[in-house]
């Protein structure tokens, strides 16, 4: 049972996020020589000078003790992942000259992630860095006391860190205490449409960004002359109007309330009852009864991605940064995608995939020099990413930091690859075919372009109202889904029950407390 | 008249069989063809006993852990018959005391066990006691050991079976020829209570054979030499429905057999027991009962 | 060790009586010594975790630990009835769970009576391995299988519904078929399990019985109704109070994968435990899971106790302790 409900908790988180690929600093040279860990050699042009010295900083690190061994956390699917030893090795040549310790890279499946962290804590197993964000919430692991404060570690031994991730440090800290190290540090997010392209070039379809939601409409409408559906939204009990439009919301439904534009806004309101969701299940339901969505879509157990890969269904919304198409592409058709809203910082995505230390790790400092030295050496970043180059995966020619796994022993990334490990900052991360150099351009462009939202940082700890919030997701769960595929036969009757419900399992009481909590943020 | 009524009984007997077997059986065809069913035509048409096209994919995927599988089944193996043997041995003993109604204590030895099915502590705190204190984490006894050793539903079904069924002169008799308890138990009580120990134990090594649980927990990737059939079979399970959830992992989703997969899975979990079970049957016949001993 | 037994057969006390404590000591020690395996596997299992119920009344940090984790009272307890299908719920999983135990026991010993009246081996064997087909299915499983045969488009069952009468329901929006459905498949799911419990009780039945009684010219019929049921009397009795325990619990598998989680579904398919479920999915929290427990557990437990109290009160010998 616990198992099912970590897996289901990940499946929702990530369908969530459907994350974008990798990245790495541009100006990177690809560790070609096999000498770096000598050399020190955080490429020129490095915009974390702290880093640049934590192998040298005298007294910091101590030389003479037994090197400690510290674990981290690689969360991933059951990859075999036999090359973790070589990968290590690597990384040892680096740690021990920089900072005197080893690494042992542990596998672990995503959907036990919450589990294994908290019961490792529980134990007090052997447990240094561990992934925050990712399934399950930091502020959860922080009100289950599995993770230390970092602020003092931080400043003392994680200046590279800190520097990285200083735009988003504030949605690393749960009542001004840092827990954690963002992974996306350019954590703008917008909503997406992802379609094939081949397909759209075939019907005459024209795809633009900001489409609105009529222009979809007569895109279904030319589809459904060719027979195609336009999407599917499946049994889903999430917030699907944001896949569409973007918003902030707090708790993994807006269980807590939510922003629909958090950029200007910092009213918390009951989502569900708003004019702009309302009139977006109308589209919805004019979709489906039109016959732009699959019949079934309520008892449908194959995923939107399957539908898309199997070219049943010609899109789908989803959130959209320069990273994501990378997640649709495929042999069959040409993907491309759309943005249809603006993009938005947001606490949520900054939090995605955060590193933090286990609150019964025996060395909390060579933990942190870890963390440092990931910020701060691209070799290591890139190494816990995606392997030892040459083995795991190669360059492509004639590009930077492109690489490809195809034609090595790891094509299939059994060998040594994690779906949702985040080491870094996404400008040291390298890419993956085929996204180009390209790609880091896009993505100072990208998050110049977006506007931070006005509650960033905030994060509600929905802790004493955990009795409402299970209520109200009791309450999503029986009437969302019907409501999001358009099956409901009166979508304003349906509205009203759905608020009245809500209104009964108690969604006041906690949006009040979440405002108060908010103003009180924002004032101090 | 009266070979004419047990006759009749025997038909009637065959005819509800029949149809109980039907129902049970038509479901089980319907998997085992959807496991043989191409991917495509199952998504678009659903499962049928008369597929379009059929497809080995969801095995030849499942077979490429086939090393793994190898060693999985034998550990499955080993576990499960030393599992359930361990079971039926502490089951039997503990059924057969219970069952002596002058043992002082009695009553609240059976209100012991009966607790036991009731409450309990939940996942954290077992599992902080089995590590900590006892060290079975990465060790096959991580396997054996917790929950599933013996419950005590299966121990009141044993001490049921020895009170209403197994008549109490026996034991006396046997105790006048001078046998000790033990004896007692070991060369009356335990023969006569076949039928009841095959019952428990088919229960039982069904619960070895299809636990996973303990795998999830107790062993790790330091151990994963240990992993049951289950556990890999519960791993591709899980790892289907990531991929099929998130797109970002790199492979091409729609070459991947997912629910079929699943189908295949059920089928080589279940086969086996489908193979061991008739040779298990011979204790659930009439014979090695009462009548016989007594005669 | 205190407790005397009761002076239920009276020579056997009378026997007793007339031992020393010494011997008494020498009498019993060798069934103390036989039971102390399973005593001690419990003791260790299931007794030590115990200290973990306290988390339904903590509010639990896992680097504290269950000891010294701080108290929040009841504070675990409040989602269970923050809900207003509270009622629902209950009334859900109560209902069903007395519909499947009286039905499993009638089906099972039913079915448990003619397999033990089919003449030949083979045929026998057969039938047994056939009909515990469905109790090695997995939940997932078996609701993929309903899905092929009730799916409102592609569906075996939905078809040939259409095809002799016309027209098929839409069974996934209609929650009117699912108390049948739901029914249906776990007494399909349980029947063989049922069966072979039953059977085993039946084998034990001394076979002079039935010799005697066809001698006096009893109808098969008679025999069973004489002698069959009455002797698994004390079998059904006991699997009725331990049934009685788990009646605030509920197969989740069952009622959360074979409606496919369907909001239009949950006022007959919500129970305690898709509730909680659904309730905690996506907080993980282990208070508020271990209050749920918790609650079934005492509410099972205050069953237990009482039906065995009336049970001892007629039938002495049929109580479970």
């Amino acid at each position: 049972m616990k198992k099912v409900i970590a897996l289901l908790l990940a499946l929702v988180m990530v369908l969530g996020l459907a994350a974008c690929g990798g990245g790495e600093s541009a100006n990177t040279q690809p560790p070609q020589n096999n000498d770096n860990s000598q050399n020190n050699d955080t490429p020129g042009g490095n915009d974390n000078p702290g880093g640049e010295s934590s192998g040298d900083e005298g007294g910091l690190i101590n030389f003479d003790e037994d090197p400690y061994e510290v674990t981290i956390q690689f969360v991933g699917l059951f990859e075999e992942n036999s090359d973790i030893p070589a990968v290590e090795a690597a990384l040892n040549e680096i740690t021990l000259k920089k900072i005197n310790c080893t690494v042992d890279i542990v596998p672990i499946f995503i959907g036990d992630l919450p589990t294994t962290t908290s019961l490792n804590v529980a134990t007090g197993e052997k447990q240094d860095i561990v992934v925050a964000g990712l399934t399950s919430t930091m502020i959860s692991l922080v009100s289950d006391d599995c993770l230390l404060p970092l602020d003092d570690l931080l400043a003392e031994r994680g200046q590279a860190a800190m520097e990285v991730t200083k735009n988003v440090s504030e949605a690393s800290k749960i009542n001004g205490v840092t827990y954690a190290v963002s992974g996306y540090p350019y954590a703008a997010l917008a909503a997406g449409f992802v379609y094939n392209k081949t397909m759209a070039d075939q019907y005459g379809i024209e795809m633009h960004d900001d489409m609105t939601m009529d222009e979809l409409t007569a895109v279904g409408e030319k589809l459904k002359e060719n027979g195609m559906y336009l999407t599917t939204h499946g049994n889903s009990a999430q917030v699907q109007y944001k896949f569409y439009h973007g918003g902030d919301y707090f708790g993994s439904s807006a269980e807590f309330g939510g922003i629909l534009d958090p950029a200007n806004s910092t009213t918390v309101e009951n989502v569900y009852g708003a004019q702009a969701m309302r009139d977006f299940w109308k589209v919805v339901k004019a979709w489906e009864d039109a016959g732009y969505l699959p019949v079934d879509q309520l008892t449908d157990t194959t995923t939107v991605q399957e539908h898309f890969m199997s070219q049943h269904i010609f899109g789908t919304a989803t959130s959209y940064d320069p990273g994501q198409l990378a997640s649709w592409v495929n042999d069959n058709f040409e993907a491309a995608v759309v943005r249809i809203s603006d993009p938005i910082i947001s606490t949520s995505s900054a939090a995605e995939f955060q590193l933090a230390i286990s609150a019964k790790c025996e060395r909390p400092d060579k933990a942190m020099d870890l963390i440092n030295l990931i910020y701060s050496d691209n070799d290591v970043v890139n190494l816990l990413m995606y392997g030892v180059e040459g083995q795991d995966y190669v360059a492509v020619e004639g590009t930077e930091n492109v690489i490809t796994r195809s034609g090595t022993e790891n094509a299939d990334g059994n060998k040594y690859s994690s779906p949702f490990s985040r080491f870094g900052s996404q400008k040291q991360r390298k890419i993956i075919a085929p996204m180009t150099d390209s790609y880091y351009d896009e993505l100072e462009t990208f998050e110049a372009s977006a506007k931070k939202s006005l509650t960033f940082g905030y994060s509600f700890s929905g802790d004493a109202y955990s009795a409402q919030a299970g209520a109200i997701a009791s309450v999503l769960a029986e009437r969302l889904p019907a409501l999001n595929a358009g099956t409901v036969d009166d979508v304003d009757k349906a509205v009203d029950d759905l608020v009245a419900a809500l209104e009964k399992a108690g969604i006041n009481d906690c949006i009040t407390a979440n405002q108060e909590a908010l103003d009180a943020y924002l004032a101090g | 008249m009266l070979q004419k009524s047990k006759r009749g009984w025997n038909v009637a007997a065959n005819i509800v069989m029949c149809v109980l077997s039907f129902l049970a059986l038509a479901p089980f065809v319907l998997l085992v063809i959807a496991s043989f069913t191409d991917e495509q035509v199952a998504l678009t048409q659903g499962y049928s006993y008369f597929p379009a096209k059929l497809s080995l994919a969801a095995y030849e995927y499942i077979a490429a852990q086939w090393e793994m599988l190898g060693r999985a089944y034998l550990m499955t193996i080993v576990i499960t018959a030393a599992g359930t043997v361990l079971s039926i041995i502490m089951t039997a003993l503990l059924g057969y005391v219970l069952s002596e109604r002058n043992l002082p204590g009695r009553k609240v030895l059976n209100l012991y066990i009966v607790f036991t099915m009731l409450f309990n502590g939940g996942l954290v705190p077992t599992y902080i006691m089995y590590v900590n204190t006892f060290h079975l984490k990465d060790t096959p006894l991580g396997l054996l050991i917790p929950n599933l050793l013996m419950g005590g539903f299966n121990v009141m079904l044993v001490r049921n079976y020895f009170e209403n069924s197994v008549p109490r002169d026996l034991y006396e008799s046997a105790r006048i020829d001078g046998a000790s308890e033990f004896q007692t138990f070991y060369k009356i009580a335990l023969p006569l209570a076949t039928p009841i120990l095959a019952t428990v134990g088919l229960m039982t090594g069904l619960a070895y054979w299809n636990d996973w649980q303990n795998g999830l927990y107790y062993l790790s990737k330091k151990s994963a030499q240990y992993y049951t059939i289950q556990n890999i079979l519960n791993n591709i399970n899980e790892n289907i429905a990531f991929l099929a959830q998130n797109a970002s992992v790199g492979v091409n989703l729609s070459d991947l057999p997912t629910t079929t997969v699943r189908m295949a899975i059920a089928v080589v979990g279940v086969l086996p027991i489908l193979i061991i079970y008739p040779f298990f049957q011979k204790y659930f016949a009439k014979g090695i009962t009462m009548g016989a001993v007594k005669g | 060790m205190k407790t005397q037994s009761k002076p239920a057969a009276a020579s056997a006390s009378a026997q007793q009586a007339r031992k020393t404590p010494l011997q008494m000591i020498v009498h019993w020690l060798p069934f103390y010594l036989m039971a102390l395996p399973g005593v001690a596997y419990l003791l260790i299992n299931n007794y030590i975790p115990m200290a973990g119920l306290q988390i339904a009344f903590k509010n639990f940090s896992y680097s504290k630990g269950m000891w010294e984790s701080p108290w929040n009272n009841f504070a675990n307890f409040k989602f269970l009835f923050a809900t207003s299908d509270a009622f629902i719920m209950v009334r859900n999983t109560i209902l069903y769970n007395v519909v499947w135990i009286a039905l499993g026991m009638v089906l099972g010993v039913t079915a448990a009576v003619l397999i033990n009246e089919v003449i030949g081996k083979l045929k026998k064997k057969f039938y047994m391995t056939v009909i515990l087909l469905p109790y090695l299915m997995s939940a997932v499983i078996i609701s993929y299988l309903v899905y092929a045969y009730l799916s409102p488009t592609s569906g075996l069952f939905t078809k040939a519904l259409e095809g002799l009468i016309g027209e098929a329901p839409d069974f996934y929006q209609e929650p009117k078929w699912w108390p049948f459905i739901l029914t249906f498949v776990n007494q399909w799911k349980g029947i063989g399990f049922g069966m072979i419990l039953y059977l085993s009780s039946i084998l034990g039945i001394d076979p002079s019985l039935y010799e005697a009684a066809t001698l006096d010219g009893a109808t098969r019929w008679q025999q069973h109704k004489n002698i069959t049921i009455p002797l698994l009397k004390p079998t059904l009795i006991m699997m009725f109070i331990l049934n009685l325990g788990n009646i605030f619990r509920s197969d989740f598998g069952l009622f959360y994968q074979l409606p496919m989680n369907q909001g239009a579904l949950f006022p007959v398919t919500q129970t305690i435990d898709t509730y909680v479920y659904r309730a905690l999915m996506r907080y993980n929290d282990v208070g508020m899971s271990a209050a749920a427990s918790f609650i079934q557990s005492v509410v099972g437990f205050i069953l237990i106790v009482t039906a065995n109290k009336v049970v001892s009160k007629v039938d002495e010998s049929s109580a479970l302790f």
